[in-house]
């Protein structure tokens, strides 16, 4: 709980940051809300001999829309995704996702940028950002590239992140009320990280027949999970409950599918579908109350 | 108020002066305290589960440019006595496995300390220790205290043969009657698992050795200050007058803090090394692996019955998991387990054989329940599951079997005597309270639905204040009596101090005490200050345990209080030129009784005491102070019997094992209470522990013996979140061998509410084919549950 000494880097500007971020490399880490890893560190887990703390950095927090897509900047709070008027209304999914992050204390300091770079497999937003197809800026001193959410995450705490580049911006195409959708995390706390993370898009005609699913689970694997068996069984029916049953019931997890002290393997495969089946419910709800 | 003529203290719901500084974050804890030339401390503990030390070799480590001393296991077993530990059993004679403050030849449970270090700050201290090199040789690991009695197992201690560190043997009644008269038996193997107190403030102690004076201070978070100075004074061979412990503010104890910590005397031995003083306040990973554990305990019961549901005997086996070595208080947890068996139930023959296992895990000891929660889990598990097998009502079965009031006093058959109450009354009152009949038919509408609630029943008499601890702590074995000795002075401005020697660990001490002392003395309640914790200025006392305070400790403060009292009658008689019988005092002021004209402040009375002697007639000494000792009622093992009835509705998540606890009726008895909202705080405290020892809490060991749960990431607390609302009913039955009538009450939260939470989620989903016999009742384990009812179905 006492971390190894380092050497601390606050500097004002973006391009300042980035510039110590190539200089130290491997030897370097930025830190956001530091929620994820002042823990690390306290335990020794992780001992980063610079730290290059982002806080002063102004004009990265903003959450805006242009021309249909949501830019959020990668050092908007969990708290600030969750309170954003224009989230609610046009993700609100992401606003409903940051809201059940940790306690209060910690979605006041951590921030979107920091848990999509940390890349925890419980953690809300992946399986959120997978299923919105989000993408993500990331700079370096050398200049800029944007990645696939679904292309971004690579094993446990793994990124396609270099040493020397940050996640900058987070962007996702806005949607309206044509969408049904859900975030659940079944947590034995409420601020507990997920045992199964659940992230639901539905779309429909007119005759609320599925256009178009995506069904994303976390903390069932390495990385964000993908249910394309349940998102075949769904696109193409009417969107009942009995849909809704059928289709979760495809749900299938991989065989890297954690074991930890409070869910097994063979407890996360059991209660996955449930999930699944409960969040499209939900979805399918919330896209019904759109029609009265 | 502003007049006590208005009405007493007692009895009111008053805020706690002492709240002002917790809630402002002005509290001084352990680590508040720093002393000039201060160096921090930090403990080389073991990575292995059990394995012998081939070298310690702290050159590299000293070489540190902030490195002050190392201190090794070697070295400490020759400065120090090992760590005491003492039996509750009259007739045990307890083998004591050696249990040195810092390991020196071999380790025995992961995090074990090794070695202590001293460097000039807290980061440096770390990255010393970590310096440290140990060369170990790996052992035969035992985690399953049913392993560790097989003979081929490894054996942890050389004088423990059978790995058995505590054998205790009890009866009553005539057991084999008993269960002679029974048409059934219910035979059942009970589990409840490791989890334990985890007070949010960690152990934590500055140790200050002064040369020139020989002297020792030691700043230490702890329920015991001076049962602390005794044992430091006994295993540092230092005189105990040369000694002086100070407890500040607790942030939490829960009996874990009973402990006399080995990290303590190692800190201690490296400020008399060093002639510093040393801070060490240990990380929650420490805390977690290495402090006290508790609860751990195999139950195999037999419970005998007639068909009609009365019942009749109880006979149990009890094995606890004491860890790797046996704390101090190691026997309480145990005989506690065996003497609630009885529940308060008329039974006829009693039973228990209790063995303490010895394994490779962190120590066992005392948790806010003293051993009762697992004893009162077993008998009110037992009388729900032959309920479920006679087709009997839960609450009509124990209607049947609850002592009534006029049998009181009762002796139980497994020794203990119950003061007095109405426990049916209690019963229905709870039953009236949760509305039962409604909530049943509710219940019944929903499982139609799919949706699986449990109603929550659990009833016990508690035992508050424990006679044989001090006796524990006499050598040889003496009988002997809980007390309380209270100093109560009053100086020359007419303010009042209590001088009490325990420490309030968030059980109210100041305002409790207050309102005592405010109503014998006839002072405002604003006039009164405790001073507690201190050994130098308090009188010696057991410490905050075992729920003694209302019970034992209130009754002192009252008699030093009416004595102190007397004092001032006497010179405010002298100057109001009365007799002192006919003196009142009230709200600060003397008066002659029905001559509210003939009036003096209590500050004029004090001044008069204190610097106008020479105006005293020759017999009224000087100065204004009082001391008085109050002995418990000693007929019973413990001093007082308040009592519970606790009703949880919980709801089941079937598909997912997730539970919610949806409601709270607590129905209680601790006599007269001195402040009902005091009373409240701690019943539902103790019930949130019952809610996350059930539900959330458990302390994980894989098979080489790594903790898997030593951050509170994965040690799961309930937070506000996962609490419902509690409706608290109050019930008042003097205590009959208590001045005032008060009853103890502190511990009996986190008693009832383990068996009722745990009855409540049995209720929600036995009706689905599974027993509910072990917890922890996690998401995991309650689908395994229906999983394996699925096989057995199939």
């Amino acid at each position: 709980m006492i971390p190894r000494s380092f050497g601390y880097h606050d500097p004002a500007t973006l391009d300042e940051a980035l510039t110590l971020l190539g200089e130290y490399g491997e030897d370097g880490k930025l830190m956001a809300g530091g929620q994820s890893l002042l823990p690390m560190m306290k335990f020794r887990l992780a001992s980063p001999a610079h730290i290059v703390d982002l806080c002063r950095i102004p004009g990265v927090d903003t959450i805006e829309e242009s021309n249909g897509e949501i830019r959020i900047g990668a050092l908007a709070t969990h708290r600030s995704l969750e309170d954003s008027q224009l989230l609610k209304s046009r993700c609100p999914i992401l606003a409903k996702a940051a809201s059940s992050i940790g306690d209060a204390q910690v979605r006041n300091l951590g921030t979107i940028g920091g848990a999509i770079a940390h890349a925890d497999p419980a953690a809300n937003y992946s399986p959120v950002l997978v299923a919105l197809g989000a993408r993500f800026v990331v700079r370096s001193a050398q200049g800029e590239r944007v990645v696939a959410a679904a292309d971004f995450y690579k094993d446990t705490f793994v990124t396609a992140l270099r040493p020397s580049e940050m996640v900058t911006e987070i962007r996702v195409l806005a949607f309206g009320r044509e969408v049904g959708w859900e975030h659940a995390k079944l947590s034995r706390r409420a601020s507990d990280f997920a045992l199964v993370g659940v992230a639901v898009l539905l779309r429909a005609d007119a005759a609320d027949v599925c256009t178009q699913a995506d069904v994303v689970l976390g903390a069932v694997a390495p990385v964000p999970v993908r249910m394309q068996g349940v998102e075949v069984a769904l696109v193409g029916k009417p969107l009942t409950s009995a849909a809704a049953a059928q289709a979760a019931s495809v749900t299938k997890l991989g065989d890297k599918t954690p074991s930890d002290v409070h869910a097994d393997a063979a407890y996360r495969a059991e209660v996955a579908p449930v999930c699944v089946r409960r969040a499209l419910e939900a979805a399918i709800n919330r896209m019904t109350a759109r029609n009265k | 108020m502003s007049d006590a003529d208005e009405g007493a203290y007692v009895g009111q719901r008053l805020a706690r002066p002492e709240d002002r500084r917790f809630i402002q974050g002005a509290a001084t804890y352990v680590d508040d305290v720093a002393l000039p030339g201060m160096v921090f401390a930090a403990f080389v503990r073991s990575p292995h589960a059990h394995a012998r030390i081939k070298s310690v070799n702290a050159e590299v480590a000293l070489d540190h440019p902030k490195a002050l001393h190392v201190l090794t296991g070697a070295e400490a077993v020759k400065a120090s006595h090992p760590m005491p530990v003492y039996s509750y059993e009259p007739a045990q004679k307890i083998e004591k496995p050696a249990y040195p403050c810092l390991a020196a030849e071999r380790v025995r449970f992961v995090n074990e300390p090794v070695a202590v270090v001293a460097a000039t700050d807290r980061y440096s201290a770390d990255d010393v220790a970590e310096l440290v090199e140990v060369e170990y040789e790996p052992l035969p690991v035992l985690m399953d205290p049913e392993v560790s009695l097989q003979e081929s197992s490894a054996k942890l201690h050389d004088n423990l043969p059978n790995n058995i560190g505590l054998h205790l043997v009890r009866q009553g009644g005539d057991i084999k009657a008993a269960f002679a008269e029974a048409d059934g038996v219910l035979r059942r193997r009970f589990r409840m698992h490791r989890h334990t107190g985890s007070p949010i403030e960690p152990r934590g102690i500055v140790a200050s050795y002064n040369v020139g004076q020989n002297a020792l201070t030691v700043y230490a978070s702890t329920q015991i200050p001076h049962i602390l100075k005794t044992h430091l004074s006994e295993i540092l061979d230092f005189p105990e007058s040369n000694i002086r412990v100070i407890a500040p503010d607790l942030g939490g104890g829960f009996g874990n803090k009973l402990q006399v910590a080995p990290e303590y005397v190692a800190v201690c031995l490296l400020s008399m090394r060093l002639g510093a003083p040393v801070k060490w306040i240990e990380t929650r990973r420490e805390s977690l692996s290495a402090f006290i554990h508790a609860r751990d305990q195999i139950l195999d019961a037999e419970i005998a019955y007639k068909k009609d549901g009365t019942l009749l005997g109880i006979s149990c086996n009890i094995l606890v998991d004491a860890g790797a070595y046996l704390d101090a208080r190691i026997s309480g947890p145990t005989l506690g387990a065996g003497l609630w068996l009885t529940g308060p139930y008329r039974l006829k023959g009693y039973f228990c054989d209790m063995k303490e296992t010895m394994t490779n895990k962190c120590p066992y000891a005392a948790y806010r329940g003293f051993g009762s929660t697992k004893g009162v889990f077993v008998i009110e598990r037992s009388v729900d599951l032959i309920a479920n097998e006679l087709g009997m009502d839960r609450a009509e079965i124990r209607r049947k079997n609850l002592i009534q009031p006029e049998e009181l006093p009762y002796k139980t058959v497994s020794g203990l005597v119950y003061d007095s109450g109405d426990y049916e009354e209690a019963l229905d009152r709870a039953l009236q309270a949760v509305d039962y009949q409604k909530l049943k038919a509710e219940q019944a509408a929903l499982r139609k639905r799919g949706k699986y609630i449990g109603i929550g029943l659990a009833m016990a008499v508690e035992g508050a204040g424990w006679n044989t601890y001090t006796a524990a702590m006499a050598r040889p074995y003496v009988p002997t009596q809980d007390y309380s000795t209270i100093t109560i002075r009053m100086n020359l401005s007419g303010r009042v101090t209590i001088y009490i020697g325990d420490t309030s660990m968030g059980t109210s001490h100041g305002v409790t005490a207050s309102q005592v002392a405010a109503d014998a003395l006839g002072v405002r309640l604003e006039d009164i200050d405790l001073v507690e914790g201190d050994t130098a200025v308090t009188p010696y006392d057991s410490g905050t345990r075992a729920a003694r305070f209302a019970g034992v400790v209130i009754p002192g403060v009252e008699k030093a209080a009416k004595s102190l009292r007397s004092k001032v009658a006497r010179v405010a008689a002298h100057i109001l030129e009365a007799a002192p019988e006919d003196i009142e005092i009230r709200s600060g002021e003397a008066f002659v009784r029905g001559l509210r004209s003939k009036t003096v402040t209590l500050q004029r009375v004090a001044q008069v005491a204190f610097a106008e002697v020479w105006s005293l007639p020759p017999d009224i000494p000087p100065g204004m102070e009082a001391t008085e000792s109050f002995r418990a009622p000693r007929d019973s093992i413990c001093v007082t019997w308040p009592y519970s009835v606790h009703m949880p509705v919980v709801e089941v998540d079937v598909e997912t094992g997730i539970t919610k606890v949806l409601k709270y009726v607590i129905v209680h008895d601790c006599g007269t209470e001195i402040n009902p909202m005091v009373v409240e705080g701690q019943a539902v405290g103790g019930s949130v522990q019952g809610i996350g020892g059930v539900l959330f809490e458990e302390l994980v060991y894989d098979e080489d013996g790594q903790l898997l749960t030593s951050t509170f990431m994965d040690y799961l607390l309930p937070t506000a979140c996962e609490v419902p609302n509690f409706d608290v009913v109050h019930m008042a039955t003097p205590a009959p061998q208590i001045p005032g009538g008060y009853k103890g009450m502190g511990e009996g939260g986190a008693v009832y509410s383990y068996a009722a939470v745990i009855s409540a989620v049995a209720d929600a989903i036995e009706h689905l084919g599974v027993e509910v016999t072990s917890t922890p009742l996690s998401p995991k384990r309650i689908r395994q549950m229906m999983r394996e009812r699925a096989v057995v179905a199939a």
